[in-house]
């Protein structure tokens, strides 16, 4: 009766001394029985890091911080233990982040060469890696949400300077200017012809001059379609402005080479036929444009809408250029 | 004139009583060293308070813990992920409520037991019997009892700890549609040992406390069963009061300070 | 030797002993009779250091009780065998146990030797075959024998009866006279017996002290105290009523009897 009363007692206490332990063992993660390995690491400042935090490699959780001391020199050291079988990276720094938006934080050991590209960062490690080389691994921190929130307002502000220039690069007046360019063009084709039909009485003598004048022309010609496709694409006004200055010069090239073609009336005929159909052509490319076709009719039609896209596009293009110049600054913080 | 000197009369009560508290208390410390004496009884009343009382510990683990998932999961609607339940479990558990709530019905349960039990032995004059037979009752009765309080408190709640997370689980599992591997992420994503310990310490006060007073009220029964009746109830009171208060003294003096 | 020297003990505002005095030698058998709740448990119990006096001292083979340290206290009440008024046996242990109870407390006795004593113990009470049975098992007398066995066992140089024949029939109460005397006779021991039945009174004690308001009202042999001239003494001896003079007494025993609940507790 005795005997099995002191039994059931010290099975009992027993039995939940251990439950207990190994309930806390595996609740804290710790394993157990295999030799743990310590890493140490020299910080100027750990955050918010804490006693128990995780360690991770390469995203895997490797270890725990098992302590954090302050040093009399002011440096923070902080010793992780990690899975005995763990394999470092050949030059190791050791960057503590946060890992969720409640404050949990985790060290991270990372190559040299992946630490973030980040200023304060790159310093932090390189003071840490002067002070002592063996001794420790240098590690630096970086800037919690808070901080992050900062530069995230920073880039913020970076986009809508950029918009506000583009905006101004590209205003309704460039685009109305772009408009009567493209007007005139209009007006110079229709007034060459106008100048070609009134001219043919007295196109008699000049018949094999027009015909090189002609190809001359026809090159002319396929040079303004050509330059007209350009202008499809294109959003520069400088571009414009010289296709405009082209077309210009070739039509007062034409006029002062129509009066020499009095005498070439045997070929007009030929001739006006073939200019007629460019022109058309050159017409039928401006139609387009006038009705709003293609991105540089649409641009000419409705400027504001081409600039809103194209500078969300822009800014777009700056946030991932800025991701993928530090991803870790972006893609470390898990937020659950 | 009458009211002042009520007053008086209570109040020279009250210091009395605490003088005799304290000379218990005392007492029972001195009686610590009588290892001899007390040692056998020991493990007697290890099982009597401690294992005994294992079934009702770990019954209210199971329901605080199935409460708690669902309590959780309610109070977390949209806005919080899911997985915070078993953070929630975890902390509230291991903190609070295995502590307190196992401490508040071992209070009824083991108080008073041991201020019926001592009670009954003072009005019979038992303690006096052990007293002519050169026993000291303090070691023979209060320091087995005190030490198996202190002692089984902390393993009890340990189990109810373990039981009452168990249960959140299973209810997290059956509920609420949450993985084992979600529960067990919120439940780890704060744990450190220090809810454990904290939590054990806790429990170990409240055996200390809820056994020292059975044992006051016992021994200071006196006539008759009516006597015994109020030692019970004293006990019970008493204890779970002692228990609140204690609780606080704790979060106030240890928690409170700890980022 | 057992003296009380001018004690006074009270509890709250009730006074319970006022200058009690008394001896008790070796191999007497002194009985202390007086009213119910007169105090005569009270005075026992500041022999084995159950309760200190206020005031006055209580002497037991010249060392100085209330001052005893608690070491020599224990060695003190190894010597003396105390039976309580309802045995107070612990219940949650055979009968073998309790008689062993006190006999366990010393280091130089083993367990064969325990055992012996505690089978003497219960023949001499005329209880051999209860050492297995629980106390809750037993009548009211047997249990008081065994409360007397529990005290022989210790082998005591003293023995102090918290009225050890009050609720029981008279043949038991004969009984339990004869086991006192026996006592006496056989081992030599000194007895003081508390009890308010006269009848056992005189058949146990060699003297006879009257306790009454506090203090000794009379003492003496059995023969000068039947003879007593003392209405008070009289009037408690022969059971009456009122005493000689026609004036009720009931009002004097009704006071200290509500004057004295067995209040315990001074060195508990």
């Amino acid at each position: 009766m005795k005997r099995g009363n002191d039994f059931t007692v010290g099975l009992v206490v027993i039995g939940s001394i251990v439950a207990i332990v190994l309930f806390t063992l595996w609740l804290s993660q710790t394993s157990i029985g295999s030799k743990q390995r310590d890493v140490v690491a020299r910080f100027t400042d750990v955050g918010n890091a804490k006693v128990g935090n995780s360690v991770v490699i390469r995203g895997v959780q490797a270890g725990r911080i098992q302590s954090i001391e302050l040093e009399p020199t002011g440096w923070v050291l902080v010793k992780m233990s990690l899975d005995p079988d763990i394999k470092l990276p050949s030059n190791p720094v050791v960057v503590l982040s946060e890992s969720s938006m409640f404050g949990e934080w985790q060290a991270t050991i990372m190559e040299r060469a992946a630490a973030p590209d980040d200023a304060d960062v790159q310093q932090q490690l390189a003071q840490s890696a002067a002070v002592g080389r063996g001794s420790a691994i240098p590690g630096a921190r970086l800037p919690d949400i808070a901080q992050l929130t900062a530069v995230a307002g920073r880039i913020a502000g970076d986009m809508s300077r950029v918009a506000d220039r583009f905006q101004v690069a590209f205003d309704d007046r460039a685009a109305n200017e772009l408009r009567q360019s493209i007007r005139n063009f209009a007006d110079l084709s229709a007034e060459l012809e106008r100048t070609v039909r009134s001219q043919s009485a007295s196109l008699t003598q000049l018949g094999n001059d027009v015909h090189k004048t002609m190809g001359t022309i026809n090159a002319t010609a396929l040079a303004v379609q050509h330059t007209a496709d350009r202008v499809d694409s294109s959003t520069s006004k400088g571009q414009i402005r010289q296709i405009m200055a082209n077309v210009g010069e070739a039509s007062e090239d034409i006029k002062a080479t129509s009066h020499d073609l009095r005498g070439a009336s045997h070929t007009l005929i030929a001739t006006q036929q073939q200019l007629s159909s460019v022109l058309t052509h050159a017409d039928s490319v401006l139609g387009k444009i006038d009705r709003g076709q293609g991105s540089l009719g649409m641009m000419v039609n409705d400027p504001t809408l081409y600039q809103n896209g194209d500078a969300l596009l822009s800014q777009m293009r700056e946030l991932v250029a800025e991701i993928r110049a530090h991803p870790r600054q972006y893609l470390s913080v898990k937020i659950f | 004139m009458g009211v002042i000197e009520a007053t008086g009369r209570w109040v020279r009560f009250r210091i009395e009583e605490a003088g005799r508290a304290g000379r218990f208390l005392e007492e029972a410390a001195r009686a610590l060293a009588a290892g001899r004496t007390w040692f056998p009884n020991a493990t007697l009343q290890m099982r009597r308070l401690g294992v005994d009382s294992l079934p009702i510990g770990l019954l209210i683990a199971i329901f605080t813990g199935i409460v708690l998932a669902l309590l959780a999961s309610y109070s977390f609607t949209g806005a919080v992920p899911l997985y915070f339940v078993g953070t929630l479990v975890e902390k509230t558990i291991t903190l609070e409520l295995a502590p307190v709530l196992t401490g508040l019905a071992l209070a009824g349960r083991v108080g008073a037991n041991i201020a019926a039990e001592l009670g009954t032995r003072r009005v019979t004059e038992q303690v006096d019997a052990l007293e002519t037979l050169a026993y000291d009752p303090d070691a023979y009765l209060v320091v087995p009892r005190v030490i198996a309080g202190t002692i089984m408190f902390p393993l009890i709640v340990g189990l109810a700890m373990i039981v009452g997370l168990g249960a959140g689980w299973l209810a997290s599992l059956g509920f609420l549609h949450l993985s084992s591997e979600e529960f067990l992420k919120g439940a780890r994503l704060f744990f450190g040992a220090f809810d454990i310990e904290y939590g054990l310490v806790k429990s170990a006060s409240f055996g200390l406390a809820v056994t020292l007073i059975g044992c006051y009220k016992g021994l200071r029964a006196r006539g008759g069963a009516e006597g015994v009746g109020n030692a019970a109830t004293g006990a019970v009171v008493y204890s779970a009061v002692m228990i609140l208060v204690l609780d606080a003294f704790w979060a106030m003096t240890w928690l409170h300070g700890r980022s | 030797m057992i003296k009380w020297v001018d004690v006074y003990k009270g509890f709250g505002d009730k006074k319970v002993l006022e200058g009690f005095t008394l001896d008790v030698h070796e191999g007497e058998a002194v009985v202390i009779i007086g009213y119910s709740g007169s105090g005569k448990s009270v005075a026992i119990k500041h022999v084995v250091g159950l309760l200190e006096p206020d005031r006055g001292t209580i002497e037991v083979d010249d060392k100085d009780v209330p001052t005893l340290p608690r070491k020599e206290l224990y060695e003190l009440r190894a010597h003396i065998g105390y039976v309580f008024q309802f045995a107070a046996l612990f219940d949650s242990m055979t009968i073998g146990d309790n008689v062993a109870m006190g006999l366990r407390k010393r280091p130089e006795m083993s367990e064969s030797d325990i055992q012996q004593r505690v089978s003497e113990a219960l023949e001499l009470v005329d209880l051999p075959d209860v050492q297995q049975r629980y106390p809750a098992e037993l009548s009211g007398g047997m249990r008081k024998r065994v409360g007397i066995a529990r005290a022989v066992a210790l082998r005591p140089k003293y023995i102090l009866y918290d009225e050890p024949t009050t609720g029981l029939d008279p043949v038991t109460s004969a009984v339990i006279d004869e086991l006192m005397i026996r006592m006496r006779e056989k081992l030599g021991v000194t007895s003081v017996v508390i009890t308010h039945d006269m009848r056992s009174a005189y058949r146990v004690g060699s003297r006879i002290a009257m306790l009454y308001e506090g203090r000794v009202r009379q003492v003496g042999t059995v023969d000068e105290i039947q003879q007593s001239k003392d209405p008070i003494v009289r009037q408690f001896i022969e059971g009456r009523a009122t005493l000689e003079g026609g004036e009720t007494a009931s009002a004097a025993a009704t006071a200290s009897a509500a004057a004295v609940t067995p209040a315990r507790g001074g060195r508990a």
